[in-house]
């Protein structure tokens, strides 16, 4: 019947698609369809006195959006290897955002059953991490990237 | 409710928003020539339109109303009523009354109106009470009406009512005859496109303008430049037509003010003809929206301050009907409307003497007539003794002023006392394009609208004064004017660059120089919204991409500057030298 998954015969339980990438040595993973594309690190304007962790606006075919450090707001420290930097282009609501990541990884296709609830707890952090991706005895977050960079409230306080 | 009749009702508000329109504009030529077969048919079919489809998406309120109306347009349409004044009047009522709705649906769907009155007065002309169409009851003899309404609750669908008395008949199975042949819709040729889509369309033109360039300047060496040059062409076409995709008429803008013409004329008791020119003329529609209220507000005033009565008119020698006259047209990069009016003119020493009982003018300032009669452009002036209905109440032509200067524009006044005044709006054929200066300033390259800066001045060693703890001041022409400079507010580095060139800016009768490091050329430059990140900082109007493909921003100098300077003012009172 369904004819457009046939990968999915054996198994009833979903699965649902991700994309990891690395900030710093850290693994983090977004549901792949927030984003858009993915880009080598273009040349940024610069905003003047805009928050430190703002990069600069790139112009992505026509359209002016911001890139921003994610590793800066949620304070990780870069990696050694700059060589592997990527810009993720989130498409959130009909605004893009760019977001700098030290590498790309993967993207996972994970089972529902293996997606874990985040453990109580008060880090700042967790309050834009939707759960926990058990994957290849790893473990990833999963981060909300619309949280993340709508500029709610508690982002201000962790930048 | 499920999506898709969420969208169905959604389609048919937009629908019956713009069909609205045009009715407004038919009832009040009907109201001229109230025996016009063809357009009473043109309103009927419009009536009969509206209460199938609005009774078919389940608004069956508006259906219930548009059915009373319907019933007078074909008694109308009959000749057994003829169109008086009044009962224009009570149809426009209706078309305010359905526009209302139509608003109230689009932020509720399941909104309730009142519209008791309205049906009332409706059922009351029918019924051949005309002469007080206020609160009358309707008439207990008129029997098929109340069969109506109890076939407008219980079918839903077109079809017609199983039931009916002789005189329903005629009423019903007259526009179904229309129904089975399916109207052509009449904007056949148009298409509606979202602007979300153009926009993302001229971003790509934008692009492919960028890239062409590239392209161009590297064949250039391989000696291709001629097909490198024939595809730029292509591409500045393709530009300039995806520009003008954006650009509007502004017939709709004007058709509004013949309402308001004709309700502010019978509430003042004045005869006025309103004469529209150029309605064809195109501008960007974002331009077009926020053009509405400020015509709105010129045409009112024209009628109350600027008219005289008919009385005064035939003792001045005038004719007694006043002419209005709105005209546009293109004058450069700009949309000129030109609002004229055949009345007494502005009165520039009563101004005057207003200005200096309100303080507004210091008494020993003289003014020349022109000067006096741009007083009107100050806030919180209103020239009429008694604050009317119709305008005058304390929001004046400062607000004009100020709404079309946010878009760009200009406005000018000529006036002659005796024989009328003359209003002039300028504004920009769009906001998408706007001329550009590029500089730079704190190691960074920004752009500010051309249209901001009065002049450029090279700034030697010896012309600013510093002074401890406060802003620094330089002698312009023996004005001295505050020095701003923009890497203190802009500057992503400090770079201890010299402020070479000082740009000089003019708001509200007070210029400030603003120090930067050089000006690097002038050029036309794309508006682009500012991303989210930037939205809120003050004197951002906008980002923009420059000829090598970076994004830049562009930097507002008035709305950046001008209320540091109020406060600066307020602080420690600038010395003005004579």
């Amino acid at each position: 019947m369904d004819m457009f998954n046939k990968d999915k015969n054996s198994s009833n339980m979903e699965t649902k698609r991700f994309l990891e990438f690395k900030l710093g040595d850290e693994s983090y993973a977004v549901g792949l369809l927030k984003v858009r594309e993915v880009i080598t690190p273009p040349e940024v304007t610069a905003i003047p006195k805009a928050q430190p962790y703002v990069c600069g606006l790139i112009n992505l075919r026509g359209t002016v959006l911001t890139v921003i450090d994610l590793r800066k707001k949620l304070g990780i420290r870069p990696g050694q290897d700059a060589s592997q930097n990527a810009v993720i282009i989130f498409d959130l609501d009909e605004r893009l955002v760019g977001v700098v990541v030290d590498s790309i990884q993967k993207v996972l296709n994970i089972d529902e059953t293996k997606i874990k609830p985040v453990p109580d707890s008060d880090g700042q952090g967790m309050a834009h991490i939707l759960g926990i991706l058990h994957h290849e005895e790893k473990l990833t977050m999963w981060l909300d990237p619309k949280s993340l960079l709508d500029g709610s409230a508690p982002l201000k306080v962790a930048a | 409710m499920d999506d898709f009749e969420i969208e169905l009702k959604h389609d048919f508000l937009q629908e019956a928003r713009e069909l609205l329109q045009n009715t407004e504009q038919s009832f009040l030529e009907l109201e001229k020539d109230p025996s016009n077969k063809t357009l009473i048919d043109a309103i009927f079919r419009f009536a009969h339109n509206l209460k199938g489809t609005s009774r078919a998406v389940g608004f069956g309120q508006i259906a219930e109303l548009t059915h009373r109306a319907e019933n007078l347009l074909l008694e109308i349409k009959q000749e057994k009523i003829f169109a008086t004044d009044l009962i224009v009047s009570t149809l426009l009522l209706f078309n305010d009354k359905v526009r209302e709705m139509i608003d109230g649906l689009e932020e509720n769907l399941d909104a309730v109106f009142d519209c008791e009155q309205l049906m009332k007065d409706l059922d009351a002309i029918i019924a051949g009470e005309a002469a007080a169409p206020v609160a009358t009851p309707a008439a207990a003899s008129f029997e098929p009406e109340v069969e109506v309404e109890v076939e407008a609750k219980s079918v839903e669908s077109f079809e017609e009512p199983q039931v009916e008395t002789v005189a329903q008949a005629v009423v019903h199975k007259l526009p179904e005859k229309k129904e089975v042949k399916k109207e052509p819709r009449k904007d056949d040729e148009t298409l509606r496109v979202s602007l979300n889509r153009l926009e993302v369309l001229n971003n790509l033109v934008g692009e492919l303008v960028i890239i062409q360039s590239v392209v161009e300047s590297a064949l250039g060496k391989s000696g291709e430049l001629k097909t490198a040059r024939s595809l730029g062409k292509l591409c500045k076409d393709i530009q300039d037509l995806s520009m003008s995709l954006r650009m509007v008429p502004v017939g709709p803008s004007f058709q509004k003010l013949a309402r308001i013409v004709r309700d502010t004329s019978k509430l003042l008791n004045k005869k006025v003809d309103l004469r529209l020119i150029g309605e064809d003329t195109e501008i960007d529609k974002t331009v077009a929206e926020s053009l509405g209220d400020p015509l709105v507000h010129i045409i009112r005033n024209a009628i109350d301050h600027g008219l005289e009565t008919p009385a005064e008119r035939i003792a001045a020698g005038k004719p007694e009907e006043g002419v209005v006259e709105v005209m546009a047209f293109h004058e450069g990069n700009f949309l000129v409307i030109q609002i004229t009016d055949d009345g007494k003119g502005i009165n520039g020493s009563k101004l005057i003497e207003k200005a200096r009982a309100k303080g507004i003018i210091p008494d020993s300032m003289n003014l020349t007539e022109q000067q006096a009669i741009e007083l009107i452009f100050h806030a919180g002036f209103s020239t009429k003794e008694v604050v009317s209905e119709v305008s005058g109440r304390g929001v004046g032509m400062d607000v004009v002023k100020t709404n079309i200067e946010q878009l760009g524009g200009e406005v000018k006044v000529r006036s002659k006392l005796g024989s009328g005044s003359c209003f002039r709006l300028m504004l920009p054929l769009t906001l998408a394009i706007i001329d550009g200066m590029l500089i730079k300033a704190g190691g960074q390259q920004l752009v500010v609208p051309k249209g901001q800066v009065q002049e450029v001045i090279r700034l030697e060693e010896n012309m600013i004064t510093q002074m401890t703890g406060r802003r620094p001041y330089m002698n312009l022409r023996n004005t001295i004017i505050p020095v701003f400079y923009l890497e203190e507010d802009w500057g992503s580095v400090a770079t201890g660059e010299k402020a070479n060139i000082a740009m000089i800016v003019r708001h509200n009768d007070q210029s400030f120089a603003i120090g930067i490091t050089d000006i690097m050329r002038q050029q036309q430059v794309v508006v682009k919204p500012p991303t989210k990140e930037i939205l809120n900082k003050q004197g951002v109007m906008g980002t923009t991409i420059l000829g090598d493909g970076k994004p830049s921003l562009i930097i507002d100098l008035i709305n950046l500057y001008s209320r540091k300077l109020r406060q600066e003012m307020n602080n420690d009172s600038m010395v003005q030298a004579a």
